[in-house]
C-alpha cells in the first residue's frame, strides 16, 4: 500500500472504525486512542498491507487493540455474560434506533462487536469470523442470540416494534 | 410431543389442516430447516396451502437452505430467517403464516443504523506524510511579520543593533542550521487532551499512542519508543514526562520534554531556572529553550551574543544526545486554558541540516 493508499484509508475507513469502537466501548477517548493505535499499526506495516485488505486489517486490529484494552482495564469481566441490569425506562419518544443502540450496550461484549460489523459496516459472517478469531457458525449463533436479546429488550419496553 | 424424522409426516398433515399452534408451527419450520433432506415432503405436502404466491417460484440452491445451527429457541430460528440465512419454502411459510409473520416483521426491523455525525475528528493526525505545522508556528508567523515590519520601516534602527546578528554570523551556524518543519499544533491538540486527575496507570499508553503516530506521521527514523513514561507535575509551569519504572518496559519517547513557556521573548535574559538549566542541570529544558531562542534567531537575525554562545555549547551537546540523524522533536505539555484541570500534548519538530 501506498502512503496515498493509506491516506484514503484514513478517510474511509476512520469514522467508521471509530464507531464501531466508540459503540463498544461507550467511552469516546479511548476510543480514539484506539483508532489512533490502530493506523499506527498500519502505518507500520504499510507494505505489507495491501490496500484491498487494509479495512479488513483495520477492524480485526482495532478489535484486538480494543479486547486487550478491555482486559487491561477488567472492565470486561462479563466478557461471555448478558448485562442483567434493570431495564431504563422507556421514555416513549425515543427512535427505534436510539432504543437498539441502549439495548446493544447491555449485550455481551462478542454479540455486540457482531452485530455492529453486521449492521454498520455491511460485512459478511466470514469476514465477522475473520476479525473477531470466530467461526462462521458461532458468528451466526451470537447475532440470532443478539437479534433476540434485542427484540425482548424492545419488547419489555413496551416499544411498539 | 417432539418431532423426530419417525413422526414427522404427521406434523406435516396437522400443519396443512391447521391443527398446529404458533409454537408447533415454528417447531416443525425449525426441525425441517435442520434436516434438508426432508423438506422436499414439506414443499410437496404444503404446496396446495402455503405458496400459491410463489407457484412459478424458482427455489434457490439447496445449498442455501442448508441450516446447520442448533437453533435453541423458536425466536433464534424466527432471526435466522430475518438475516436471510433460512430461505425458500420454510422462509415463505413463516411469512405466510399470521403469527410468526408478525415476529419475523419484529425481527427484520432490529437493524442498526450507525450515527452519521459521530465522526473521528482527528483525521488529520492520522494521515502521513501530512504536513505538521512547527512548535512555535503562531509565534515564528508573528515574528516574521516583525521581522518584515522592520525591514520595511525600521532598517536605519535595524542596522545599528546588528552586532549580535554579526556575532552570531561569525559563529559556525551553517553546520548546524535549524529549519523548521511543518508541524500542526492545532492537529496534535486535537487528538490529545488528558485529563490531570486521569489514572496515573491510563496515561502512559495515551502519551505512547500520542507520540507514537507523530513520530510516525512524520517518519521521524530516530524516534525510539523505549520505556512508557508518566505525566506528571514539573513545576508551575507545566508538566514534563517522566519514566514510570514500575510500569513494563515498553515505550518512551527519546525527545526532550520541556515547561511551556508562554512569556517567552526573544531578548529576555535566562532567568534563575534557565540558567540552571543552562549549566546541565536539565539539559533538556535548555535544549527546547534554546531550540525556540535559534529558530527566533533565524527569522529576527537578533540574539543576545553571551546566551548564544552558552546555548550553542548546550544544543550541540542536546543534538548529539538526541538524535543520530537529520532531525530533532520537541513535545512539551501545556495546562489547558479552556479545560483547567487538563492539560494537552504539544509537539514540534525541528529539522536539523548539518
Amino acid at each position: 500500500m501506498s502512503p496515498a493508499e493509506y491516506n484514503r484509508c484514513v478517510d474511509q475507513f476512520s469514522d467508521g472504525l471509530f464507531r464501531f469502537i466508540r459503540s463498544n466501548l461507550r467511552d469516546e477517548e479511548q476510543a480514539r486512542d484506539v483508532v489512533q493505535e490502530t493506523f499506527t499499526k498500519l502505518w507500520i506495516k504499510v507494505d505489507e498491507v495491501a490496500f484491498e485488505k487494509a479495512k479488513s486489517y483495520l477492524f480485526t486490529t482495532a478489535y484486538r487493540t480494543m479486547i486487550d484494552w478491555l482486559r487491561r482495564e477488567k472492565k470486561n469481566a462479563d466478557f461471555e455474560t448478558a448485562d442483567t441490569r434493570g431495564h431504563v425506562a422507556y421514555q416513549g419518544s425515543a427512535d427505534l434506533n436510539a432504543v437498539l443502540h441502549e439495548a446493544l450496550a447491555r449485550l455481551p461484549e462478542i454479540q455486540r462487536t457482531v452485530v455492529l460489523l453486521r449492521d454498520y459496516e455491511g460485512y459478511s459472517y466470514d469476514e465477522i469470523a475473520e476479525i473477531a478469531g470466530l467461526n462462521e457458525s458461532q458468528v451466526k449463533v451470537y447475532i440470532y442470540r443478539a437479534r433476540v436479546a434485542l427484540k425482548n429488550y424492545l419488547v419489555s419496553i413496551d416499544y411498539v416494534l | 410431543m417432539k418431532i423426530t424424522r419417525e413422526n414427522y409426516e404427521a406434523w406435516l398433515l396437522d400443519y396443512m389442516e391447521g391443527n398446529l399452534t404458533e409454537d408447533q408451527r415454528a417447531e416443525l419450520l425449525i426441525f425441517l430447516s435442520k434436516h434438508p433432506d426432508l423438506e422436499a415432503d414439506f414443499e410437496v405436502e404444503g404446496a396446495g396451502v402455503l405458496a400459491p404466491y410463489r407457484a412459478d417460484a424458482q427455489l434457490p440452491d439447496r445449498s442455501v437452505l442448508r441450516v446447520d445451527e442448533g437453533f435453541t429457541s423458536q425466536d433464534e430460528w424466527l432471526a435466522a430467517v430475518a438475516e436471510g440465512d433460512v430461505t425458500g419454502q420454510l422462509a415463505d411459510a413463516a411469512r405466510a403464516d399470521a403469527v410468526l409473520s408478525v415476529k419475523l416483521a419484529q425481527f427484520e426491523k432490529l437493524r442498526l443504523q450507525p450515527d452519521a455525525a459521530m465522526s473521528f475528528t482527528g483525521k488529520a493526525s492520522l494521515r502521513r506524510g501530512a504536513v505538521v505545522r512547527p512548535l512555535y508556528a503562531k509565534v515564528l508567523r508573528v515574528a516574521a511579520a516583525a521581522a518584515v515590519f522592520i525591514v520595511l520601516f525600521g532598517g536605519a534602527w535595524l542596522l545599528l543593533n546588528q552586532r549580535p546578528a554579526a556575532q552570531l554570523a561569525a559563529e559556525p551556524a551553517s553546520d548546524l542550521r535549524i529549519e523548521r518543519s511543518a508541524v500542526s499544533n492545532e492537529q496534535v491538540d486535537q487528538t490529545y487532551v488528558a485529563d490531570a486527575q486521569e489514572p496515573k496507570s491510563e496515561q502512559p499508553q495515551r502519551v505512547i499512542n500520542q507520540l507514537s503516530a507523530v513520530a510516525s506521521a512524520d517518519q521521524i527514523p530516530h524516534v525510539r519508543v523505549e520505556r512508557v513514561a508518566h505525566l506528571q507535575p514539573r513545576n508551575a509551569q507545566g508538566f514534563a514526562l517522566n519514566a514510570n519504572e514500575r510500569t513494563p518496559s515498553t515505550v518512551v519517547i527519546d525527545v526532550p520534554v520541556v515547561p511551556v513557556r508562554e512569556d517567552f521573548a526573544l531578548t529576555e535574559p535566562a532567568d534563575a531556572t534557565v540558567a540552571a538549566n543552562l549549566q546541565g542541570a536539565s539539559p533538556e529544558f535548555t535544549v527546547s529553550e534554546f531550540l525556540m531562542r535559534e529558530a527566533q534567531t533565524r527569522v529576527l537575525g537578533s540574539v543576545q551574543t553571551a546566551e548564544t554562545s552558552l546555548s550553542r555549547a548546550v544544543f550541540e551537546r542536546a543534538v548529539e544526545k538526541i538524535t543520530t540523524a537529520s532531525s530533532g522533536e520537541l513535545a512539551y505539555v501545556a495546562p489547558s486554558a479552556a479545560e483547567p484541570r487538563s492539560f494537552r500534548l504539544k509537539l514540534g519538530k525541528f529539522e536539523i541540516e548539518r
